[in-house]
C-alpha cells in the first residue's frame, strides 16, 4: 500500500465519521434516534437494507466462493424478489399500521409479554454473536493482508462506526450506509475493470469465459432436488423464500431498516429496490471471483495466497518437500497457462487438476507443520489480488469498500440491537415510566456497550473457527421458527398466547433435531421450523380454548 | 389520531409482476450462461 491508498482509507474513515455525526441533528427523541421520525425516502432505506445485508464476508469470502466453485451460490438469493412481494403485501402494511419500535413488540399485542420476549431475546443473541463474527471474518484477512494485528483492525473498523452510530442514531446508520453502497459498488465495478483489462487481448473475454465455463465455474443452476444439497434451484426458491421471509420480515436489523420510511408505500418501494437490485448485485460480486480465476490463468498467481506461516513452513519439516512444490506448480501454472492461450481445452483442464493438486498438497504441508487445521487459503485469494494488482488509489478504494461493507452491515446490526433492548427489555421490564430523554441516553449508552461486546467477540471469535459456525447455524435454527410466530400472529385469528409460544419452541426443537442428526441442508432449515411452528401452535391453540 | 395513509392498500400488482418477469429472465440468463459455456 502506498501513502497515496492510505490517504483514501483515511479519508474514507473521516468523512463517513463526519457525515454519521452531522446527521444526529433529529435525534433528540427515542423516535428519532430509532426510527428517523418515520421520514426517510425509500431509496436510502432501500439502499440501506442492502449495505446491512451486504457484509465484508460477502466482499472476501463470495468472491473467494466463486474463485473456487463458481456462480452456483448466487440460487440462495432466488426466494428474495418473491419474499419482498410477499412482505411487501403483508408485513410492511401491517407493521407500519401498528406504529411498533421492534417487531416483536407487535407479538405482545397479538399474543403476550412472554413470546415477545423470547422472540426479542433470541434477536438478541443470535445478532449479538453473529455481529462479532461479521466484523471477525473480514478482520482476520485484512490483518494478514495489512500486516496488523487482529485486535487493531477490530478496532479501526470497529470505533468509528460505533461513533457514528451511538451519537447519530438511525439516521446517522441509514445515510452513511448509502454512501458505504456506492464506495462498494464502485470499488466492485473498478476491480472488475482492471481484471478484465488484465486478460491477454490475443485470448479475449470470450475465450476466457469458455475457460471459466469449462471448469464447471458458469454452471449457476442446478435443477436436481437433492434435500442434502445445499445450493439448488429449488432449496434457493423454497428454503431462500422462508429464509429471507424471516430474515426481512422478523429480523429486527432489518424490519427497522423499512420502518424509517416515511409511509408504506416508501417501504414497500425499498425492499423492492432490493428484488430488483440483489441479484444482480450478486452477481457482480461472484462474476468478480470467476474473473479473479480466469486472471490467474494469465497472471502468475502464488502457490498459496496466505502468507501468515511461511516463514514456519520454510523452518519446518517438510521445508524440502514444499520447495518442490514450489517448483512443480510453477510448471504446471506455465503448462496451464499455455493450453490457456491455445484454448486447448482437455490439456487445460488436465493442467488445472494438477495445479488444485498441488495447491491441496501445500495446504495439508502448511497444516501438518504449524498444527492448525483451520488453515484456509481461498478467503486470501481477492485481498491478494487487490493489494498485488490494483493500481496506485484503486487500492485505497477497495479497502475502502471492504471497511465500508464491514461497517455498514454491523452499524445497522448495532442499531437494531440497542432498540431491542431498550424498547422490549429495559422500558418494557425495569424502567417503565421515564422520561423521554432518559430513554435515548439510556439506548445511546447500550449502542455503546453492544458496539464494544462485538469488537471482543470479534476477536475472540477470529480464533475460534468451531464457535464461527456455530453462531453461522444459530440463525438457522430459530429463524423458520421465528416467521411461524410471526404468520400465526399476522395470518390467523385462531392462535392463542399459548400456542404462539408452545408452538415457537417446539419449531426450535425440531429444527435443533434435524440439523444434528440429517442431511438436510440449512436452507431447508427455515421452512421445517415455519411449518411446525404453524402447526403445533394452531394445534394447541385449539386445546387451549 | 393518525394521518390516512396508504396502509390498506396491498400495492401495485403490475410492480409485483415486473419485479417476477425480472428474475425469471436473470434465471433464463443464468441457466443459458451455463449451456452456452459448458
Amino acid at each position: 500500500m502506498t501513502i497515496v491508498d492510505w490517504t483514501v482509507v483515511l479519508a474514507y474513515i473521516v468523512w463517513i465519521v463526519a457525515d454519521g455525526l452531522r446527521r444526529s441533528k433529529g435525534t433528540d427523541k427515542v423516535e428519532g434516534y430509532f426510527l428517523a421520525n418515520r421520514s426517510l425516502p425509500w431509496w436510502a432505506v432501500g439502499l440501506s437494507v442492502m449495505a446491512t445485508q451486504m457484509s465484508a464476508v460477502t466482499l472476501v469470502g463470495t468472491t473467494a466462493q466463486a474463485y473456487s466453485t463458481g456462480l452456483r451460490f448466487i440460487q440462495f438469493y432466488f426466494g428474495l424478489p418473491l419474499a419482498m412481494i410477499i412482505l411487501s403485501m403483508t408485513v410492511v402494511p401491517f407493521f407500519h399500521r401498528a406504529r411498533v419500535y421492534t417487531a416483536y413488540e407487535y407479538l405482545e399485542r397479538r399474543f403476550d409479554v412472554r413470546t415477545r420476549s423470547l422472540a426479542s431475546f433470541l434477536f438478541l443473541m443470535g445478532r449479538a454473536f453473529s455481529l462479532g463474527v461479521t466484523l471477525a471474518a473480514p478482520a482476520v484477512v485484512i490483518s494478514a493482508i495489512l500486516g496488523w494485528r487482529l485486535p487493531v483492525t477490530v478496532f479501526v473498523i470497529c470505533i468509528p462506526m460505533i461513533l457514528y452510530t451511538s451519537i447519530g442514531g438511525v439516521q446517522a446508520v441509514a445515510w452513511t450506509d448509502v454512501k458505504q453502497m456506492f464506495i462498494i459498488v464502485g470499488g466492485m465495478s473498478a476491480a472488475v475493470i482492471v481484471l478484465a483489462l488484465g486478460i491477454p487481448k490475443d485470448v479475449g473475454l470470450m475465450q476466457a469465459m469458455s475457460l471459466a465455463g469449462a471448469t464447471g465455474r458458469l454452471q449457476a443452476i442446478d435443477f436436481r432436488f437433492d434435500l442434502r444439497e445445499t445450493y439448488t434451484f429449488w432449496s434457493g426458491l423454497v428454503g431462500g423464500l422462508f429464509l429471507m421471509l424471516s430474515y426481512f420480515g422478523c429480523d429486527q436489523s432489518q424490519v427497522q431498516r423499512y420502518l424509517t420510511a416515511r409511509s408504506v408505500d416508501e417501504g414497500r418501494r425499498s425492499l423492492l429496490l432490493s428484488a430488483y437490485v440483489k441479484i444482480p448485485l450478486q452477481l457482480l460480486v461472484l462474476g468478480t471471483g470467476v474473473l479473479v480465476f480466469v486472471y490467474y490463468l494469465f497472471q502468475p498467481p502464488p502457490m498459496l495466497f496466505n502468507h501468515e506461516y511461511d516463514a514456519r513452513v520454510a523452518a519446518g519439516p517438510h521445508a524440502a518437500a514444499y520447495a518442490g512444490l514450489e517448483r512443480q506448480f510453477q510448471t504446471e501454472v506455465a503448462a496451464r497457462r499455455e493450453a490457456a492461450s491455445r484454448n486447448d481445452r482437455d490439456a487445460f483442464l488436465a493442467s488445472d487438476a494438477r495445479v488444485q493438486d498441488i495447491r491441496a498438497h501445500a495446504v495439508g504441508i502448511v497444516k501438518d507443520t504449524t498444527g492448525d487445521a483451520r488453515y484456509t487459503d481461498v478467503n486470501y485469494v481477492f485481498p491478494t489480488f487487490i493489494t498485488t494488482h490494483m493500481p496506485i488509489g484503486l487500492v485505497g478504494l477497495m479497502i475502502a469498500a471492504i471497511f465500508s461493507a464491514a461497517m455498514s452491515a454491523s452499524a445497522g446490526e448495532l442499531n437494531a440491537l440497542a432498540t431491542a433492548t431498550v424498547i422490549d427489555f429495559y422500558r418494557r421490564h425495569f424502567v417503565k415510566e421515564a422520561t423521554d430523554r432518559h430513554y435515548l441516553n439510556v439506548s445511546k449508552v447500550a449502542t455503546m456497550l453492544w458496539g464494544l461486546f462485538s469488537c471482543v467477540v470479534a476477536i475472540y471469535a477470529a480464533n475460534q473457527g468451531s464457535l464461527i459456525e456455530v453462531v453461522n447455524r444459530y440463525g438457522s435454527f430459530f429463524y423458520g421458527s421465528l416467521l411461524g410466530v410471526f404468520i400465526l400472529a399476522i395470518m390467523t385469528r385462531r392462535a392463542s398466547a399459548a400456542g404462539a409460544f408452545w408452538g415457537l419452541i417446539a419449531g426450535m426443537t425440531v429444527v435443533l433435531v434435524v440439523a444434528f442428526t440429517t442431511p438436510v441442508a440449512f436452507l431447508w432449515h427455515n421452512l421445517i421450523g415455519a411449518v411446525v411452528v404453524v402447526v403445533v401452535g394452531l394445534a394447541i391453540s385449539s386445546f387451549s380454548r | 389520531m393518525q394521518p390516512p395513509d396508504d396502509a390498506d392498500r396491498p400495492g401495485s400488482s403490475t410492480t409485483y409482476l415486473g419485479v417476477i418477469a425480472v428474475e425469471a429472465v436473470v434465471i433464463l440468463l443464468l441457466w443459458w450462461l451455463g449451456r452456452s459455456f459448458s
